[in-house]
């Protein structure tokens, strides 16, 4: 209470402002369930294990108190971070090192707070498994269309047992009793073995055992394209380049496979020339305060080096995306309009970006949510430095590896390594 | 929990939620207004708009742009009410403040305030590219609350009503408060601010409604300073004034030197983006800068996050330098320029007829002058005022003054005619007009076709039966504006949450207390909203039939038992917000085909829901009165009695 001032730090990029897909994001979405399909967002066993057992608690719950399984989730997941923060405060897979930080003095733990933005975080794991762990187009833990709407299927019980089960304490206790008793509003004992049992990076070898077997072990194209994809990213330490993932795939026979991998890398780049050449735009337009006239197009150096790149890689796109038979409408319409002169192809950047700029005759305009864009290096940046959330945690947080990166975590996980 | 961005001073204090807020400002983008709002609430768009509720107004200048054509619909930024600026004399509302009430519950009384006086505008550009000061003051009025803030957030309430008065269109003045579903929020907030105005206590709080800012800054920083005389002046802006014809310094420092105080070895340190140096430029290039030192900004923070912000903060700090460390301090921040119009103009002096540059134009500025006590250290004084001695500019070549002789003359926004829409019973719109627009003829979009209406038309028949917003055109259809609509039990701009079963109907009931954005249960996920082939999870679109797992007496028992389980273990602080909460989904959210079996085997479910042993036990006479009407009025809408 009181009055103070301060001189302003920058205000946390919004997931959604650092977005810029081009109206591309189905294309997008369908080369993430080509190279990886059916993982999600998710890359370390535990963030599968949380909302499973979070289902399973509600259950337990129920008549009791009706928590919904989303924030009892929230609340395994919060704990579980909070916990390793106090162990190893730089663990990559903690979320909410910045409340924690704040709250260090005021020992919070109690479910109903910690499980909240205030005291965690607003970008949750259990967002970033949702559509991973349900039957339809996932790993089929669970049924049902919201998620605080699901049912466990007989694997997901399987899973959320596994974890529950597991012993704290002295006493021969069970980590789903204490969970139990915490959601009700009891206290928690924070000791070393809560912390295995709940931690990010030590899940059991029952839970890697049986989300294993969801993910490598079942039948299906999608679940055989996860374990070429896996068996081609190997198991060093270091994630391998996109094209070398596809060499590996080709030379193992997995050639339609292979030929997604390249498609998807080279629309990546597509995605990043794109993207720098808003940025420049973006520059100019906040320079010219009536609108940037689009006569200033061929006599700027600048602009003109950055339209040649995108024309370079919009024509790869467009033969990779053959070979591939990847036929996306919008895709192909977009790498085709690079093929028009530099001035057009900056309108129509423009244009597809509609919330930025807008378009008149002869010049380019600030758009209902102009902004300075960042370029791909600086969103890269931006999304490391200034987010503590699970979309800004992810080793695919910039989606240029199209799930690769989160495959490779995860794969190192299930097997006991850390990322 | 003290802010360090200027989205974090939207942030509720512990336990509390939005009870309302005034935002004025020169400009705001719609990004930087949503996640303030999310901040602010807890709620993302959609559950906003579900909500019903309007808590936020907003004021911005009222010029004219080719991205900004009318004052943003309240679907844009639901729970937000942009007021319409009026037809008067141009100034360019510059001033920049934030005044937020919060609550225990959404529906209760306020319990706390925020004011923060900003040198930055609602938008990104501010929030991430820019240098900016802001000043805060939080009270808790369940607290003994010093003077001197009581005076500052009653003095600030006081220029927004002013400013309201004087500049913008407020609807539903000739209401009683208690029918003001739009503006009553707003009402309360200023009304709750200036009753704390102290009898005496003069506060820190500088507008130019009236008078410039410079001499009350004078004068606030001479009452300050006592007896103490000072050897530093350091100051720093965004804008310069515009330069003369010749190479003098600029005017604005010439009656900074003037500010009284100060010792004959006064140091006096100014600090410029050398790109938008105004009148510093050529000062500076000439080299006839004596008895000035000129800076460029540090941003030492910015630096180590990889940013690359320019100044934009406005401040002037006068205090005692000793080896590095200034101490005894007195600082003005707010929203004007070290300009001709940033410090020297008034509203008041403004003219009817259009200036011909934009430097000919008055300004509408806001600040804070305060006491700085603490000791500055080098590193404070880099921190906080981008200042790092020992480093002056050296350069002036590159210097440029960054004004054009036509900066920010704009044409003005013109007003919707119509300022609201209100549903009255089942049949009927009424419409609040502006008062300068009568006899003039209008087209609204009703029933999905357009309508003429002349000014002041009181009210035409309404076949939708409900509407959130109301579309007007001029007559010669050049311009179209989009106003909130009142329902017929008083929400603005209501988008009721419907579900396609009755199982997600009856979760969504049961979700209360209102669920904060990121414990929705909804996810982010992969879905892209504005991609009809997207794949999202489709739970809107579930097959009516669902419901049809629960038999009609099973889901009405099922509705009873699981509603009357969580009535019986509420709050009596939070009735209030579940009186809504339920008045809201019974009456839009419940799948038809599950009403119309109902209606088929006569299951009243609300005369059991009104029985004693069903209802919330710690009703007031005044909640179960408005309970029974509510039940009794479904029940009759759903065609059950």
């Amino acid at each position: 209470m009181g009055s103070y001032w301060f001189a302003a730090a920058p205000s946390r990029q919004e997931r959604t402002r650092i977005s810029l897909n081009f109206g591309l994001g189905r294309a997008e979405r369908l080369f993430n369930e080509r190279v990886v399909p059916g993982l999600g967002r998710v890359w370390f066993v535990r963030q599968i294990s949380w909302p499973a057992a979070a289902i399973a608690l509600r259950e337990r719950l129920r008549g009791t108190i009706n928590t919904k399984a989303s924030a009892i989730s929230h609340g395994l997941e919060a704990l579980g971070c909070k916990l390793e923060w106090g162990e190893n405060p730089d663990g990559e897979r903690i979320l909410g090192k910045r409340a924690f930080d704040r709250d260090a003095d005021d020992d919070i733990w109690a479910f109903d707070k910690l499980r909240t933005t205030k005291h965690y975080v607003q970008n949750t794991h259990r967002q970033a498994a949702s559509r991973t762990i349900r039957d339809e187009g996932g790993l089929g833990l669970a049924s049902g269309s919201r998620f605080d709407r699901y049912e466990l299927t007989t694997n997901g019980q399987e899973l959320a047992d596994a974890f529950l089960d597991q012993p704290v304490g002295r006493g021969g206790g069970k980590v789903g009793t204490q969970l139990e008793s915490w959601v009700r509003g009891g206290p928690i004992d924070a000791s070393s073995t809560l912390r295995h049992a709940m931690a990010p990076s030590s899940p059991s070898d029952r839970e890697r055992e049986l989300v294993h077997a969801r993910i490598f072990g079942v039948s299906g194209e999608a679940c055989e394209r996860r374990l070429h994809a896996a068996q081609a990213l190997g198991h060093g330490r270091d994630l391998r380049e996109m094209l070398e993932v596809a060499d590996r795939l080709r030379n193992a026979g997995h050639v339609a496979h292979a030929d997604d991998v390249v498609a998807a890398h080279t629309f990546g780049m597509l995605l990043d020339r794109a993207r720098d050449l808003a940025t420049l735009v973006s520059t100019r337009v906040d320079e010219a305060q009536l609108g940037w006239p689009l006569a200033e197009v061929p006599g700027d150096m600048e602009i003109k080096g950055v339209v040649a790149a995108l024309k370079t890689i919009g024509a790869q796109f467009l033969k990779c995306a053959e070979t591939a038979k990847f036929d996306e409408a919008k895709s192909r319409v977009f790498a085709r309009a690079l093929e028009k002169d530099v001035e057009d192809v900056v309108a129509y950047v423009a244009r597809a970006t509609s919330e930025v700029f807008s378009v008149a005759e002869d010049r380019v305009m600030r758009g209902p949510l102009f902004r300075i864009v960042e370029s791909s290096a600086a969103m890269r940046q931006a999304l490391e430095e200034a987010e503590d959330g699970a979309d800004a945690r992810e080793p695919d947080s910039t989606h240029q590896t199209f799930r690769l990166a989160n495959l490779h975590a995860l794969a190192r996980d299930l097997e006991g390594k850390l990322a | 929990m003290t802010a360090e961005t200027i989205l974090d001073i939207f942030e509720p204090p512990e336990a509390r939620v939005a009870h309302s807020a005034v935002l004025v400002a020169m400009t705001g983008s719609r990004d930087f207004l949503e996640d303030a709002l999310v901040r602010f609430t807890g709620l993302k768009a959609k559950q906003r708009a579900e909500l019903g509720i309007t808590n936020t107004y907003l004021l911005l200048d009222a010029q004219r742009s080719a991205a900004r054509t009318r004052v943003f619909a309240p679907h844009e930024l639901p729970g937000l009410h942009e007021l319409q600026p009026r037809d008067v004399p141009p100034a360019l509302l510059h001033a920049k403040l934030a005044l937020l009430a919060f609550a225990r519950t959404r529906t209760s009384e306020p319990t706390n305030l925020r004011l923060a006086i900003l040198t930055a505008n609602f938008t990104y550009t501010s929030a991430r590219h820019q240098l900016e000061l802001a000043w805060c003051v939080d009270i808790s009025l369940d607290e003994h609350v010093p003077a001197l803030e009581r005076a500052d957030l009653a003095a600030a309430a006081g220029f927004v009503d002013e400013l309201i008065e004087r500049r913008y269109h407020l609807p539903e003045r000739d209401l009683g408060k208690k029918e003001r579903a739009l503006t009553g929020r707003l009402d309360a907030l200023l009304k709750t601010c200036m009753d704390l105005e102290p009898d005496r206590t003069k506060s820190g709080f500088i507008h130019s409604l009236d008078e410039p800012l410079f001499p009350q800054i004078r004068a606030q920083m001479k009452r300050l300073r006592t007896s103490a005389s000072r050897n530093l002046l350091l100051c720093g802006s965004g804008f310069y004034e515009d330069p003369g014809k010749t190479a003098e310094k600029p005017t604005v420092l010439a009656k900074l030197e003037d500010l009284g105080g100060f010792t004959s070895n006064v140091r006096r340190v100014v600090i410029a983006e050398p790109k938008k140096a105004g009148a510093l430029a050529p000062w500076a290039h000439v080299g006839a800068v004596e008895g000035w030192e000129l800076f460029t900004p540090h941003d030492r923070l910015g630096a180590r996050l990889g940013a690359k912000r320019t100044l934009h903060a406005k401040f002037i700090y006068t205090g005692w330098l000793r080896e590095g460390v200034a101490s005894n301090g007195c600082l003005y921040l707010g929203s004007g320029n070290l300009s001709r119009r940033g410090l020297f103009s008034a509203a008041s002096q403004g003219k009817r007829k259009q200036p011909s540059t934009g430097h000919d134009g008055v300004n509408i500025e806001c600040g804070i002058v305060i006491p700085v006590e603490e000791r500055l250290k080098p590193e404070d004084l880099e921190a906080r005022f981008f200042w790092r001695d020992g480093e002056p500019a050296g350069d002036f070549e590159e210097w440029e003054t960054g004004t054009r002789p036509d900066d920010e003359v704009h044409e003005q926004l013109v007003a919707s005619p119509v300022l609201l829409a209100r549903v009255l019973g089942t049949s009927e719109l009424a419409l609040e007009w502006r008062d300068d627009v009568a006899g003039e003829t209008f087209s609204i979009h009703l029933g999905g076709s357009w309508t003429e209406v002349t000014a002041p038309q009181a009210t035409i028949p309404l076949q939708e039966g409900r509407l959130d917003v109301l579309r007007v055109r001029n007559a010669a259809e050049t311009q179209e504006w989009i106003v909130p609509a009142i329902d017929a039990i008083g929400r603005t701009c209501w988008v009721p949450p419907t579900f396609a079963t009755y199982d997600d109907a009856l979760a969504a009931l049961l979700d209360f207390p209102i669920r904060p954005a990121e414990a929705s249960g909804e996810d982010d996920g992969d879905g892209d909203p504005d991609d009809a082939d997207g794949d999202g999870d489709g739970s809107s679109k579930a097959p009516a039939e669902d419901h049809a797992k629960g038999y009609a007496l099973h889901a009405a028992a099922e509705l009873l038992e699981q509603t009357a389980a969580l009535q019986r273990s509420l709050e009596p602080n939070l009735l209030d917000d579940w009186l809504d909460h339920i008045e809201r989904f019974f009456h839009a959210s419940f799948p038809k085909e599950l009403i119309e079996t109902w209606r088929a085997y006569r299951i009243d479910v609300f005369s059991h829901l009104a029985r004693p042993a069903l209802r919330p036990p710690a009703l007031t006479s005044r909640q179960r009165e408005r309970y029974e009407a509510f039940l009794d009025g479904v029940a009759k809408a759903w065609g059950l009695r």
